[in-house]
Protein backbone atom coordinates (compact mmCIF):
# COMPACT_ATOMS: atom_id res chain seq x y z
CA UNK A 1 0.00 0.00 0.00
CA UNK A 2 1.28 3.59 -0.35
CA UNK A 3 -0.75 6.93 0.47
CA UNK A 4 0.19 9.97 -0.63
CA UNK A 5 -1.27 13.53 -0.27
CA UNK A 6 -3.48 14.56 -3.11
CA UNK A 7 -4.50 18.78 -3.52
CA UNK A 8 -6.91 18.28 0.12
CA UNK A 9 -7.42 14.61 -0.50
CA UNK A 10 -5.41 11.37 -1.02
CA UNK A 11 -4.03 9.16 -3.85
CA UNK A 12 -4.52 5.76 -2.40
CA UNK A 13 -2.60 2.66 -4.15
CA UNK A 14 -3.08 -1.18 -3.63
CA UNK A 15 -1.52 -3.93 -5.61
CA UNK A 16 -3.88 -6.28 -6.68
CA UNK A 17 -3.78 -9.10 -3.83
CA UNK A 18 -4.68 -6.20 -1.30
CA UNK A 19 -6.96 -4.63 -3.39
CA UNK A 20 -8.96 -8.25 -3.45
CA UNK A 21 -8.84 -8.64 0.18
CA UNK A 22 -10.10 -5.05 0.96
CA UNK A 23 -13.11 -5.97 -1.64
CA UNK A 24 -13.68 -9.04 0.02
CA UNK A 25 -13.55 -6.98 3.46
CA UNK A 26 -16.32 -4.41 2.31
CA UNK A 27 -18.31 -7.04 0.85
CA UNK A 28 -18.18 -8.95 4.56
CA UNK A 29 -18.93 -5.55 6.25
CA UNK A 30 -22.21 -5.15 3.85
CA UNK A 31 -23.70 -7.83 5.95
CA UNK A 32 -22.76 -6.78 9.06
CA UNK A 33 -24.17 -3.08 9.05
CA UNK A 34 -27.58 -4.25 8.96
CA UNK A 35 -28.54 -3.74 12.16
CA UNK A 36 -31.71 -5.51 11.91
CA UNK A 37 -29.43 -9.07 11.00
CA UNK A 38 -27.78 -9.04 14.17
CA UNK A 39 -29.49 -9.61 17.47
CA UNK A 40 -29.36 -6.76 20.27
CA UNK A 41 -27.16 -8.22 22.09
CA UNK A 42 -24.57 -8.89 18.95
CA UNK A 43 -21.50 -7.10 20.19
CA UNK A 44 -20.45 -5.83 16.80
CA UNK A 45 -24.29 -4.25 16.89
CA UNK A 46 -24.23 -2.73 20.04
CA UNK A 47 -20.13 -1.31 18.96
CA UNK A 48 -21.21 0.14 16.06
CA UNK A 49 -24.88 1.36 16.78
CA UNK A 50 -23.62 2.44 20.72
CA UNK A 51 -26.48 3.69 23.13
CA UNK A 52 -26.35 7.25 23.81
CA UNK A 53 -27.86 7.42 27.51
CA UNK A 54 -26.75 5.54 30.09
CA UNK A 55 -30.52 4.95 31.06
CA UNK A 56 -31.98 2.27 29.35
CA UNK A 57 -35.15 3.88 28.45
CA UNK A 58 -33.63 6.91 27.05
CA UNK A 59 -31.10 4.46 25.12
CA UNK A 60 -33.76 2.62 23.34
CA UNK A 61 -35.85 5.73 22.36
CA UNK A 62 -32.86 7.13 20.99
CA UNK A 63 -31.56 3.91 19.02
CA UNK A 64 -34.93 4.13 17.73
CA UNK A 65 -34.50 7.85 16.12
CA UNK A 66 -30.97 7.37 14.94
CA UNK A 67 -30.21 3.93 14.09
CA UNK A 68 -31.90 3.18 10.35
CA UNK A 69 -30.11 6.97 9.44
CA UNK A 70 -26.83 5.89 10.80
CA UNK A 71 -27.32 2.93 8.82
CA UNK A 72 -28.32 4.17 5.78
CA UNK A 73 -25.24 6.66 5.61
CA UNK A 74 -22.92 3.77 6.48
CA UNK A 75 -24.18 1.56 3.56
CA UNK A 76 -23.93 4.67 1.05
CA UNK A 77 -20.34 5.51 2.01
CA UNK A 78 -19.23 1.59 2.09
CA UNK A 79 -21.10 1.25 -1.65
CA UNK A 80 -18.96 4.22 -2.62
CA UNK A 81 -15.87 2.63 -1.50
CA UNK A 82 -16.36 -0.87 -2.91
CA UNK A 83 -17.10 0.90 -6.51
CA UNK A 84 -14.19 2.67 -6.25
CA UNK A 85 -12.22 -0.08 -5.48
CA UNK A 86 -13.52 -1.90 -8.42
CA UNK A 87 -13.06 0.71 -10.84
CA UNK A 88 -9.17 1.86 -9.55
CA UNK A 89 -8.09 -1.42 -10.73
CA UNK A 90 -5.97 -2.12 -13.65
CA UNK A 91 -3.84 -5.04 -14.52
CA UNK A 92 -0.85 -4.22 -12.71
CA UNK A 93 -2.81 -2.29 -9.24
CA UNK A 94 -5.29 -0.58 -7.85
CA UNK A 95 -5.36 3.67 -7.20
CA UNK A 96 -7.86 5.97 -6.30
CA UNK A 97 -7.52 9.50 -6.17
CA UNK A 98 -9.48 11.09 -3.85
CA UNK A 99 -10.87 14.65 -2.62
CA UNK A 100 -11.18 15.42 0.68
CA UNK A 101 -15.06 14.50 1.05
CA UNK A 102 -13.41 10.91 -0.63
CA UNK A 103 -10.68 10.86 1.67
CA UNK A 104 -13.13 11.88 4.88
CA UNK A 105 -15.79 8.70 3.71
CA UNK A 106 -12.60 6.22 3.47
CA UNK A 107 -11.47 6.93 6.91
CA UNK A 108 -15.04 6.18 8.26
CA UNK A 109 -15.21 3.46 5.99
CA UNK A 110 -11.83 1.47 7.28
CA UNK A 111 -13.14 2.55 10.80
CA UNK A 112 -16.31 0.43 10.41
CA UNK A 113 -14.31 -2.37 9.02
CA UNK A 114 -11.81 -1.62 12.33
CA UNK A 115 -14.51 -1.78 14.94
CA UNK A 116 -16.08 -5.03 13.25
CA UNK A 117 -12.97 -7.15 13.28
CA UNK A 118 -11.80 -5.72 16.55
CA UNK A 119 -14.94 -6.13 18.13
CA UNK A 120 -14.76 -9.97 16.66
CA UNK A 121 -11.12 -10.15 18.04
CA UNK A 122 -11.85 -8.61 21.29
CA UNK A 123 -9.16 -6.49 20.95
CA UNK A 124 -8.31 -4.76 24.27
CA UNK A 125 -6.30 -1.31 25.43
CA UNK A 126 -3.09 -3.77 26.04
CA UNK A 127 -2.73 -5.53 23.25
CA UNK A 128 0.49 -6.22 22.00
CA UNK A 129 -0.83 -6.81 18.27
CA UNK A 130 1.61 -9.28 17.54
CA UNK A 131 0.77 -12.33 15.31
CA UNK A 132 0.71 -15.52 17.07
CA UNK A 133 0.87 -18.91 14.77
CA UNK A 134 -0.58 -20.81 17.18
CA UNK A 135 -3.83 -18.60 17.47
CA UNK A 136 -6.97 -19.62 14.99
CA UNK A 137 -7.88 -15.91 14.67
CA UNK A 138 -4.50 -14.90 13.35
CA UNK A 139 -6.15 -14.71 9.70
CA UNK A 140 -8.32 -12.17 11.17
CA UNK A 141 -6.00 -10.03 13.48
CA UNK A 142 -3.55 -10.03 10.46
CA UNK A 143 -6.15 -8.23 7.98
CA UNK A 144 -7.03 -5.90 11.16
CA UNK A 145 -3.29 -5.01 11.54
CA UNK A 146 -3.14 -4.32 7.83
CA UNK A 147 -6.48 -2.14 7.82
CA UNK A 148 -4.95 -0.17 10.82
CA UNK A 149 -2.31 0.69 9.21
CA UNK A 150 -4.18 1.71 6.06
CA UNK A 151 -6.15 3.74 8.54
CA UNK A 152 -3.62 5.59 10.17
CA UNK A 153 -1.45 6.59 6.99
CA UNK A 154 -4.72 7.88 5.31
CA UNK A 155 -5.84 10.09 8.46
CA UNK A 156 -1.69 11.32 9.34
CA UNK A 157 -1.49 11.76 5.54
CA UNK A 158 -4.93 13.85 5.39
CA UNK A 159 -4.18 15.58 8.28
CA UNK A 160 0.02 16.84 7.04
CA UNK B 1 -23.97 13.18 9.24
CA UNK B 2 -25.35 15.86 11.24
CA UNK B 3 -29.01 16.39 10.09
CA UNK B 4 -29.70 12.91 10.42
CA UNK B 5 -31.22 12.83 13.60
CA UNK B 6 -35.17 12.69 14.66
CA UNK B 7 -37.52 14.99 13.59
CA UNK B 8 -36.38 18.55 15.60
CA UNK B 9 -40.15 18.42 17.13
CA UNK B 10 -39.45 15.35 19.19
CA UNK B 11 -35.72 16.80 20.54
CA UNK B 12 -37.10 20.16 21.26
CA UNK B 13 -40.11 18.24 23.38
CA UNK B 14 -38.07 16.46 25.62
CA UNK B 15 -35.39 19.51 26.03
CA UNK B 16 -38.26 21.53 27.27
CA UNK B 17 -39.81 18.98 29.75
CA UNK B 18 -35.70 18.65 30.66
CA UNK B 19 -35.01 21.94 31.15
CA UNK B 20 -38.22 22.99 32.80
CA UNK B 21 -37.13 20.58 36.02
CA UNK B 22 -33.65 21.66 35.99
CA UNK B 23 -32.93 25.19 33.82
CA UNK B 24 -29.85 25.22 35.15
CA UNK B 25 -27.70 21.92 34.02
CA UNK B 26 -26.38 21.58 30.70
CA UNK B 27 -25.98 18.92 28.54
CA UNK B 28 -22.82 17.48 28.17
CA UNK B 29 -21.83 15.21 25.32
CA UNK B 30 -18.99 12.49 26.50
CA UNK B 31 -17.01 10.60 24.56
CA UNK B 32 -15.72 7.67 25.81
CA UNK B 33 -12.18 5.36 25.12
CA UNK B 34 -12.19 2.41 23.90
CA UNK B 35 -8.94 0.57 22.48
CA UNK B 36 -9.78 0.20 18.79
CA UNK B 37 -10.25 3.72 17.82
CA UNK B 38 -6.69 5.27 16.49
CA UNK B 39 -5.64 8.16 18.24
CA UNK B 40 -4.64 10.28 14.76
CA UNK B 41 -8.57 9.73 13.26
CA UNK B 42 -9.92 10.52 16.92
CA UNK B 43 -8.30 13.54 17.03
CA UNK B 44 -9.21 14.67 13.25
CA UNK B 45 -13.28 13.49 14.04
CA UNK B 46 -13.14 16.10 16.86
CA UNK B 47 -11.37 18.67 14.24
CA UNK B 48 -14.09 17.89 11.64
CA UNK B 49 -16.88 17.39 13.43
CA UNK B 50 -16.98 20.69 16.29
CA UNK B 51 -13.78 22.66 13.62
CA UNK B 52 -11.81 22.68 16.32
CA UNK B 53 -8.17 23.55 16.34
CA UNK B 54 -5.35 20.79 15.98
CA UNK B 55 -4.10 21.26 20.02
CA UNK B 56 -7.60 21.47 21.16
CA UNK B 57 -8.43 18.54 18.98
CA UNK B 58 -5.28 16.41 20.68
CA UNK B 59 -5.77 17.52 24.27
CA UNK B 60 -9.33 15.82 24.17
CA UNK B 61 -8.10 12.93 22.31
CA UNK B 62 -5.52 12.48 25.11
CA UNK B 63 -8.09 13.04 27.77
CA UNK B 64 -9.84 10.51 26.18
CA UNK B 65 -7.29 7.74 26.32
CA UNK B 66 -5.70 8.52 29.80
CA UNK B 67 -8.51 9.24 31.55
CA UNK B 68 -11.34 7.58 29.82
CA UNK B 69 -13.56 9.93 29.23
CA UNK B 70 -13.36 13.61 27.85
CA UNK B 71 -16.64 16.28 27.58
CA UNK B 72 -16.33 17.35 24.03
CA UNK B 73 -19.47 19.47 24.15
CA UNK B 74 -22.32 20.95 25.77
CA UNK B 75 -25.37 22.72 25.26
CA UNK B 76 -29.06 22.35 24.42
CA UNK B 77 -29.90 18.81 25.19
CA UNK B 78 -31.67 19.02 21.48
CA UNK B 79 -27.85 19.91 20.39
CA UNK B 80 -26.22 17.07 22.21
CA UNK B 81 -28.24 14.56 20.88
CA UNK B 82 -27.14 15.60 17.62
CA UNK B 83 -23.73 15.84 18.47
CA UNK B 84 -23.87 12.42 19.64
CA UNK B 85 -25.69 10.70 16.45
CA UNK B 86 -23.04 12.11 14.32
CA UNK B 87 -19.72 11.09 16.69
CA UNK B 88 -22.21 7.84 16.41
CA UNK B 89 -21.84 7.82 12.58
CA UNK B 90 -18.13 8.37 13.01
CA UNK B 91 -17.61 5.46 15.09
CA UNK B 92 -16.84 7.13 18.48
CA UNK B 93 -18.31 5.90 21.60
CA UNK B 94 -20.07 8.71 22.85
CA UNK B 95 -23.58 9.28 25.36
CA UNK B 96 -24.72 12.27 26.86
CA UNK B 97 -26.16 13.45 29.76
CA UNK B 98 -27.55 16.30 32.11
CA UNK B 99 -24.37 18.02 33.51
CA UNK B 100 -24.08 17.07 37.31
Amino acid sequence: MKITKDGGGARIRLNLAESHVLEQLFLELQDVLDPDALAPSDSVRKRLYPAGYADADDAASFRELTESGLHADRSERLDLCLAEVRSGRSLRRTEMHLDGDGAERWMRVLNDLRLTLGTQLNISEDDDYELDEQDPQVHLRARYLWLTALQDALVTTVMG
Amino acid sequence: MAGTIAPQREATEQADAQTSSAPDRPWITIVWNDPINLMSYVTHVFMEVFGYPKAKAEKLMLDVHQRGRAVVSSGTRERMELDVNTLHGYGLWATLQQND
